[in-house]
């Protein structure tokens, strides 16, 4: 049976240097932060699926389906998903699945991460990880593969630093309307270029910022829950996978697990691009929102660095496809586990017209969410709709 | 770590086969901000090779003048040290890049 997937309530705690929080505190915030957020009693979820890429690097943390277990006094099922980045995205996917087998159950998706208690040196090592064993050995972080792949494009489309930097300008711009955001401050094209260098030719401001935070959505099948003028449905939720090292992929210029995973989730929404208004898209680095884009199938390839440097999916351009209005990973910050919820949770507030000071002003019906982990390794990309 | 000379033995069997040969830069970048093995090298440039033999293949170009760390520049592999490590470790030896 084909029943519906509904997201009926979501919290973020605020995201960035938390000194004041461990991640079981972030955990136990935004646990609490939903339940109050839907008005549910914890007896009424049937498990939980946690995002959670570093707690057993950075923290030395593992079994952290224990750790929810006893901060919230549960015994239900408790999962939890790595996929770096992609962490959250997953998660959610996977409680998507699950809920497709449990009818009548409401599960509470979880993402969350704790990033600032070591040094940056520490925190690049742990990110690359996430890279393959030939990325990591030769002295390739994070930041270096996707500057890789920013070289490429740059080189092959004619681009340059400039094109790269608008896509920073556009998300501060947006982030400073979102108060949970790492980052609430306006950048220009001139702070992005005259920000050091992280990996050639990216930049500090071209970099999504080390972040604490944690967020959390409610998704439910339940019939008596989910009260249609508040729930935004889940239409489709689809992820694919890609290989570990950039080096082995036919191409430099396309995530294809993101243009696997998006056209899995159109097909399955019954959907068009042109209906889709709103849109989180994984900006981790300048150049992967301009991948993302083309990749997701909304720009044509090799068309993102002029469509980026022209604002088109800025909330100012009046277009009806606005990107990130969150401020986007950029400057809503990026707790790594985190993201993925708090991008499915931004589609959702924006649906619902939950989301203040920052609402889109025209309305939308449709809103797609793209989480990536890795350089491409896996993407999740999920469609909702009202 | 006790396991670091094992990896590194492993490695090595690899990197073997991957010596003397020529090929092509496709990508490359300059790193700034590196975890503590390299941090004491940086900034170093690394390069994505296609080989002539169709493998791509990571490594750190060396002994070059700035204008050769370009996309489409030639360059050949070589065996050079890799890395920091620490007094009780095995000194780590891979591939390098140099342009020819």
């Amino acid at each position: 049976m084909n029943n519906t997937n509904a997201i009926i309530g979501y919290y973020s705690t605020q995201f960035g240097e938390l000194w004041d929080k461990s991640l079981d505190d972030l955990i136990e915030e935004a646990f609490h932060g939903v339940l109050t957020e839907t008005s549910l009693e914890k007896k009424q979820i049937n498990a939980v699926f946690l995002g959670n890429m570093l707690g057993g690097v950075v923290e030395e943390t593992l079994l952290l389906s224990a750790h929810i277990a006893e901060c919230m006094d549960l015994h239900v099922p408790i999962y939890r998903v790595e996929a770096a980045c992609a962490s959250g995205g997953l998660a959610f996917q996977t409680a998507h699945e699950y809920l497709n087998s449990h009818p009548g159950e409401t599960v509470l998706v979880l993402g969350a991460e704790k990033m600032t208690d070591v040094s940056s040196s520490e925190i690049t090592k742990a990110l690359a990880s996430a890279a393959s064993s030939e990325e990591q050995s030769v002295g390739l972080t994070f930041p270096g593969v996707y500057a890789l792949m920013a070289q490429h494009y740059l080189h092959t489309y004619g681009f340059n630093e400039e094109h790269l930097a608008s896509i920073s300008v556009k998300n501060h711009a947006h982030g400073t309307l979102n108060e949970k955001a790492h980052f609430r401050r306006l950048v220009s094209i001139a702070d992005v270029l005259e920000s050091p260098y992280v990996a050639y030719p990216l930049k500090v401001l071209d970099s999504s910022p080390i972040s604490d935070g944690a967020a959390a959505l409610i998704l439910s099948n339940d019939p008596t829950l989910i009260k249609k003028e508040k729930t935004a449905r889940v239409l489709a939720s689809e992820t694919a996978t890609d290989t570990i090292s950039i080096a082995k992929r036919k191409r430099l210029d396309t995530l294809e697990a993101t243009v696997i995973s998006s056209e899995k989730a159109f097909h399955k929404s019954k959907i068009n691009h042109s209906q889709i208004n709103i849109m989180e898209v994984h900006d981790c680095f300048s150049i992967a929102e301009i991948l993302a884009l083309e990749d997701l199938g909304f720009w044509e390839k090799g068309q993102g660095g002029r469509l980026a440097k022209e604002m088109v999916t800025s909330r100012e351009s009046g277009n009806n496809l606005i990107v990130n209005t969150s401020g986007g990973l950029k400057a809503a910050g990026h707790p790594v586990g985190g993201t993925g919820i708090k991008q499915i949770g931004e589609v959702y507030l924006q649906l619902t017209g939950k989301a203040g000071a920052r609402q889109v002003p025209s309305s939308c019906s449709y809103g797609l969410a793209h989480n990536v982990g890795g350089s491409g390794g896996v993407a999740v990309v999920t469609i909702l709709g009202i | 770590m006790s396991q670091q000379a094992v990896r590194t033995w492993r490695k090595s069997k690899k990197d073997k086969s991957l010596l003397g040969l020529k090929g092509t830069i496709t990508s490359w970048t300059e790193v700034f901000v590196a975890p503590p093995k390299f941090e004491s090298q940086t900034p170093y440039t690394i390069v994505l090779v296609r080989l002539d033999s169709g493998e791509n293949v990571y490594g750190e170009l060396v002994d070059f003048e700035k204008t050769q760390a370009c996309i489409g520049q030639a360059v050949k592999s070589i065996l050079r040290k890799v890395g920091t490590v620490g007094e009780e470790e095995v000194v780590e030896y891979g591939i390098k890049f140099i342009p020819v």
